[in-house]
């Protein structure tokens, strides 16, 4: 408890100890930390393997900003729109592409970002093309949202409360059962799981926690372009995933903490940005599958995660 | 025009059947989707590129050098991502693929500077006429040597001692075992000769393209659409598949719409995993 109240404290002070720059930093991990979150969900908890997520973000930050620049709709609002848009979206996809299983699904997934990332840079009159466009300063009770620190306020609650959600369906009955279909999907039918709804519905949780972080994307950055959401994006995901660890709780908050500052740190050098991500996903993958969560918790520092325990290598075997 | 394009199509479809010719034989073997192939194809044109333009070996030297190179990584990958992570799940392995695709992207970005370098021609520019066709001499290279190499992959496979092994090993590798083939040595086999090819690749279409550290993923993903629409797991599957997306773009992107040529393949792909999974060739059987 006391640990909780030292972090919330540290966050909560964080712009006034270093000033607006890290304010910025700080705002964008917390999504990352969303966009981490709702990937373990899917990735993690029910082992299957998507790249939708980063067009999933893009659907998210396009709806929110799009809404805001042609009809003026106040930001609150573009933001739960994005998000049920993007929901909905990934229900079209994920409903068929749910039914073809293991690298399959990694490939139509592939094709989706693809096709997203094609069609915001030729379908202009609607996504003003390649070039991506500005969003408007949103205000929230006569506050303007015109600074990172402002807009950092908004964002961290938002996050621990998505956090705070994220933990208890984990707990519940759904995170369970995702588990028990990781594991082993035969026994999961067997038990009476409606696997293709839970795959689904995991589906769904990864896309309406990546339209969230879309919004929030969209009123932090105040610009939106087709470059963000790309693949390269869907990579430094699994990044932060892994490298926090596969299927733990607090692996992908840690991973998205850590990868996020470390990037920000190599930014501008994109190839030194491409070799170092790539030798820690292959690193992490080969030497330490549980990633810095999983491997605090072997240490000591870390209370193991009841239920979610990833069995070796990580993920979840789809040989069966 | 319509012979023009098609012919055209073939000659960038044959580049995308060798990927995925190569592709095929590492998912044959070891059933892993390898996501670096991409940036095999890349290397082996910057390979060929540093050896025959800055180091001025002759050509056919800085080919064999280039494919040798190929063999190698091709090894090592296998060495580093399929061998230590073949008792985890396949997704471990192919998000290992993706780290070090990223790292050998990352490496030639840093070696080759982030641009645009030019291959010097080796072709001829001359155009031919072939049958009434025009052909331009480095499409029919592409078209001859490809199709060399893919005659000698099947001869390869289906008749040396090699390809016995490497066949055995892949439908059954406990009875592979049992008759004593090296199977972890033909498995490692695969993913050499499936780099070499995918070098070859890249040294084809060197000198008629760009070379820059992005080339791969096109290629990849094209060649990847082609072994979709053959059938995942089918050699013949493959190449027919690459073929086809090669004069479909092309078709689709001439009398249809342009930017059709950079979405076809995405549209295969889900196409056709959606209508019909197991492809023109039926793929490979799961069992």
């Amino acid at each position: 408890m006391l640990t909780r109240a030292l972090i919330g404290a540290g966050l909560l002070a964080l712009p006034y100890a270093l000033g607006e720059y890290w304010a910025y930093v700080a705002a964008l991990t917390c999504l990352h930390v969303l966009l981490a979150v709702g990937l373990n969900f899917l990735l993690g908890y029910a082992g299957q393997f998507s790249f939708g997520h980063s067009a999933l973000y893009g659907f998210g930050a396009y709806t929110t900003g799009l809404l805001m620049v042609r009809l003026g709709v106040p930001f609150v609002l573009a933001i739960l729109a994005g998000v049920a848009v993007t929901v909905l979206v990934s229900l079209l996809i994920g409903i068929p592409a749910l039914r073809v299983s293991g690298i399959y699904l990694g490939i139509i997934t592939v094709g989706f970002v693809e096709l997203f990332v094609w069609g915001l840079n030729n379908w202009r009159d609607l996504s003003f093309g390649p070039g991506g466009f500005a969003v408007p300063v949103s205000h929230l009770g006569g506050v303007a949202l015109s600074t990172s620190t402002r807009t950092y306020y908004l964002i961290l609650p938002v996050t621990a409360a998505m956090i705070a959600l994220a933990r208890w369906l984990a707990q519940s009955k759904l995170g369970r059962a995702l588990v028990a279909i990781r594991d082993h999907e035969v026994a999961a039918q067997a038990l009476g799981l409606d696997v293709t709804r839970y795959k689904i519905i995991a589906f769904a949780l990864n896309a309406g926690y990546a339209g969230l972080a879309g919004g929030l994307y969209a009123i932090l950055l105040n610009y939106v372009s087709p470059g963000s959401f790309g693949l390269f994006e869907a990579i430094s995901q699994f990044n932060r995933v892994v490298i926090g660890g596969i299927g733990t709780f607090l692996g992908p908050i840690i991973g998205a903490i850590v990868v996020t500052v470390v990037f920000e740190l190599l930014r501008g050098a994109t190839g030194l940005q491409e070799l170092l991500s790539g030798l820690f996903l292959a690193s992490f993958i080969l030497f330490l599958p549980r990633g810095l969560a999983g491997e605090l918790q072997r240490r000591g520092p870390l209370a193991p995660d009841r239920l979610h325990r990833p069995r070796r290598a990580g993920a979840a075997p789809m040989r069966t | 025009m319509l012979g023009l394009l098609v012919v055209s199509g073939i000659a960038n479809g044959s580049i995308y059947a060798v990927v995925a010719l190569g592709l095929t034989l590492i998912y044959r073997s070891t059933r892993v989707l390898n996501f670096a192939h991409g940036e095999i194809f890349t290397l082996g044109a910057y390979l060929g590129y540093t050896f025959y333009h800055l180091w001025k070996f002759p050509y056919a030297a800085a080919v064999v050098v280039t494919l040798a190179c190929g063999l190698v990584i091709g090894l090592l990958l296998e060495r580093v991502s399929r061998r230590p992570l073949a008792a985890g799940s396949v997704i471990s392995v192919v998000l290992a693929t993706i780290g070090i695709g990223s790292v050998l992207k990352g490496l030639a970005r840093l070696l080759w500077r982030d641009d645009y370098l030019t291959f010097p021609p080796i072709y001829g520019m001359q155009p031919m006429v072939l049958g009434g066709l025009l052909l331009s001499p480095q499409d029919a290279i592409i078209i001859s040597v490809s199709l060399t190499l893919m005659a000698v992959f099947f001869w390869m496979f289906r008749f040396t001692s090699l390809g016995k092994a490497l066949r055995a090993s892949a439908s059954n590798r406990l009875g592979a075992l049992l008759v004593g083939i090296r199977v972890q040595r033909m498995f490692a086999a695969s993913w050499g000769l499936g780099s070499v090819l995918g070098m070859m690749a890249g040294l084809l279409v060197a000198p008629i393209s760009l070379i820059y550290p992005d080339m791969g993923f096109d290629v990849f993903v094209k060649a990847f659409a082609g072994a979709v629409l053959g059938g995942f797991g089918s050699f013949p599957g493959a190449i027919v598949g690459g073929l086809l997306v090669g004069v479909v773009e092309n078709l689709a992107g001439a009398y249809i719409s342009s930017v059709l040529v950079g979405s076809a393949p995405f549209i295969i792909i889900a196409g056709v995993l959606l209508l019909f999974p197991k492809g023109l060739f039926g793929g490979l059987r799961e069992t």
